[in-house]
């Protein structure tokens, strides 16, 4: 189940989604960044870059006197070049979203666990306080206890 | 660019005169099937009053037929490249004027049509957050419910901005159609869009109810 969050809180992951800003902030790292950033933004700008050569590819089989793609073969080759191209710039852009949902992903979960961590920090600090609060009033106690023992014992004697 | 850029051919314009024959003979088919969708699509973008996007549901079908509406409704994106890449097919195939710049321009003008229909699709897809009343995560688009299915808070933030349009261009249409009665002095509230029911949709999945609070299941999402 995912935490509920407060106003203030999602105020601050939409700032922190910005993964330079979480990098500042210690959230993660730069080698988590670059490691998700060689994984998925890699094959979207592989994807997407695959097009300019198809390109070049198609004119140099139009062009080369050996091959020469004529009449109805160009016609076929130029109109399978838009569900190809379209292809591969879908999967580009799907896998840039990918991208962007593992890192802002890994933000959060990072994020949620330093908020966790704050709040144990901080109620084990107010636990020291009351420990130390309980152990003084029973030394105090303890104190009388020995004082009155002592008195006890100064009268019979 | 000069007479320089034609292909130096050594059969000359004789190549070219039989290649035109040929193209004549070869090119109608393709470019006639072509011009053909480009048309249909044309009278149905024209049927429905130059809209490029149907306001509310946007449905749910086969692959072809969401292919077909992302076509239809993003119709002013393809149209251009869909006219140069005919154009520039005729002018090769048909006429037969072999120019190295001219089979470029054909392959530039293929490659943005290419490019057009995958960002239609795309808009179609993340437009799908905003149909009324979503069923389930599919009905959200591919990259929504992906994104829904992982985090619901990442999914309202991403979100966000969608839904600000949304009521803006409903605001918008609110004041244009009341925008004569300034007498009522009491602002509607703001209306309720379909990123709303997404949203209320991935919450009701991921938070549990009430009664389930105390059960000891809080780590397990609700089926």
């Amino acid at each position: 189940m995912s935490p509920v969050y407060t106003k203030e809180q999602r105020e601050q992951m939409r700032k922190i989604l910005q993964p330079e800003y979480a990098i500042g902030c210690g959230v993660i790292t730069r080698d988590e960044y670059d490691k998700l950033k060689d994984e998925f933004f890699a094959q979207s700008e592989l994807s997407v870059g695959l097009i300019l050569p198809l390109i070049l590819i198609v004119l140099g089989l139009k062009l080369m006197p050996q091959i020469g793609i004529e009449g109805r073969y160009w016609v076929a080759l130029c109109i399978a070049l838009v569900p190809v191209s379209a292809g591969l710039f879908w999967v580009g852009m799907e896998r840039r979203n990918k991208f962007r949902l593992e890192l802002e992903l890994l933000i959060e979960g990072n994020w949620q666990r330093l908020q966790e961590s704050k709040k144990q920090q901080s109620s084990s600090t107010t636990g020291g306080a009351t420990d130390k609060i309980q152990s003084a009033v029973a030394k105090a106690i303890e104190t009388k206890a020995i004082d009155k023992l002592n008195v006890d014992v100064n009268v019979k004697s | 660019m000069g007479s320089n850029v034609i292909m130096p051919d050594d059969q000359g314009s004789s190549r070219s005169a039989s290649d035109a024959q040929k193209g004549a003979g070869a090119a109608p088919e393709g470019i006639l099937a072509g011009l053909a969708t480009v048309f249909y699509a044309w009278a149905d973008y024209l049927s429905r009053g130059g809209q490029s996007s149907q306001s509310g549901a946007s449905g749910s079908g086969g692959f072809f037929s969401t292919l077909w509406r992302a076509v239809s409704r993003h119709f002013e994106l393809l149209l251009i490249p869909s006219v140069l890449l005919a154009f520039f097919l005729i002018l090769t195939n048909v006429y037969g004027i072999h120019v190295w710049p001219l089979f470029l321009l054909t392959e530039i003008s293929a490659v943005w049509l290419g490019l057009a229909f995958g960002w239609a699709c795309i808009k179609e897809d993340l437009k799908r957050v905003e149909d009324p009343d979503p069923q389930d995560f599919d009905s959200l688009g591919f990259f929504y419910s992906r994104i829904a299915s992982r985090s619901p808070l990442l999914f309202e933030i991403t979100t966000a901005q969608r839904a600000l349009k949304t009521r803006h261009a409903a605001r918008s249409a609110a004041s244009r159609r009341f925008g004569a009665r300034e007498s009522t002095p009491t602002t509607p509230p703001a209306p309720r869009s379909g990123v709303d029911d997404a949203r209320d949709l991935v919450r009701s999945y991921w938070e549990p109810d009430e009664e389930d609070q105390p059960s000891g299941n809080d780590g397990e999402r609700k089926k």
